[in-house]
């Protein structure tokens, strides 16, 4: 297990969902995120999370490697690629978009 | 798409005591998007100084309305919950993100049955759908197993004692104490308590599992080991123990 100074709650990628609208503009949390090291591919929200107020580390659930990370500090934010070989999504997934809206579920792509 | 601000202001509309430690809180935020059962927001909150805590809550609420109800449990040591669950007061404001999330969501176009899974707070998301699943007249059986300490830790009772009926089983498991005459023993959920008040595997079910992370990992593997598909089974975390 990985230990980090402050409070680094182990929950489940969805509880990044916030940060990650931030960074990409739309709701990532039904994305697929394939792990570079054990080829496990799933949803982000399935991914293993440590969110806090600096940032977000997201983890392989499969083999526990850091998939990225992203930071916020006074001098600006930073979004380091770690193994992350893939991040795919569909323009609505179930129905579910950003702060724009809810999109028809029956939206397919 | 259009573009939609990150962050909105929340305005605390009520908020009313939940179980033992909670709180149920109303917040009225001008051009809420909507949502669907499930999902969450951010909470932003700013102290005096500028420092900022944001924190993930789910949403009890579903819908196109403005106003969202937000379930909370005070987490001891917290930064934000304690301030929800002592402080708040109507008027307060506040900004959330949102809404987040497509995977933990259950919408009235799915018709398998649902296993719904709760633990302690966890109940929020999970009563946000066994809602809208009564208010559309959904006919896609739904049950619900939910676990408490006691019955005082319960959220939500009086509203599931009235959600329950012909499409929606209510399940209670007591970890600490039980009610005057309840027949299961208090205790965790364990294999048996999955094996007797779940919806069979064999129906192939849509499971959600909400709750403290030991919980929700206990309650999931339990279902595997009786049977169910992992790619059947949602899960969501909410960190402590």
């Amino acid at each position: 297990m990985h230990a980090h100074p402050g409070h680094h709650e182990r929950v489940d990628g969805n509880a990044a969902g916030g940060y990650l609208l931030d960074i990409f503009g739309r709701d990532m949390t039904t994305a697929r995120a394939t792990c570079a090291h054990c080829e496990r591919s799933s949803e982000v929200a399935d991914a293993v999370a440590e969110v806090d107020a600096a940032g977000v580390i997201l983890l392989c659930r499969g083999c526990g490697r850091t998939l990225l990370t992203y930071v916020r500090g006074a001098d600006g934010e930073a979004l380091v690629i770690g193994g992350l070989r893939e991040l795919r999504w569909t323009k609505a997934v179930r129905g579910v978009v950003g702060p724009a809206g809810i999109e028809p579920t029956t939206s397919t792509v | 798409m259009t573009t939609a601000p990150l962050w909105r202001v929340a305005s605390v509309v009520s908020a009313r005591a939940a179980g033992s430690h909670g709180r149920v809180i109303e917040l009225q935020v001008d051009g809420w998007p909507g949502n669907l059962a499930g999902q969450h927001v951010d909470v932003r909150l700013t102290a005096e100084d500028g420092y900022q805590a944001v924190r993930s809550y789910s949403l009890a609420s579903s819908g196109p309305g403005e106003v969202l109800e937000l379930g909370v449990d005070e987490v001891d040591d917290g930064e934000v919950s304690p301030y929800l669950v002592e402080d708040v007061r109507p008027g307060d404001q506040m900004e959330i993100r949102g809404p987040i999330g497509g995977y933990f969501v259950w919408t009235p176009e799915q018709t398998e049955p649902v296993q719904l899974i709760a633990g302690g707070s966890g109940i929020v998301p999970l009563i946000a759908m066994a809602k809208v699943h009564a208010a559309t007249g959904s006919a896609a059986p739904m049950r619900m197993l939910y676990s408490v300490r006691s019955a005082a830790d319960a959220f939500y009772a009086d509203e599931l004692v009235r959600l329950s009926g012909p499409h929606l089983t209510i399940d209670w498991a007591y970890t600490r104490s039980i009610p005057v005459g309840f027949a299961r023993p208090a205790g965790r959920v364990d294999a048996a308590t999955i094996a007797s008040a779940t919806v069979p595997p064999a129906r192939d079910p849509s499971v959600y599992v909400c709750g403290p992370t030991g919980f929700v990992e206990a309650v999931a593997d339990f279902l595997v080991a009786e049977g169910h598909s992992p790619d059947r089974i949602r899960t969501e975390r909410f960190g402590g123990t």
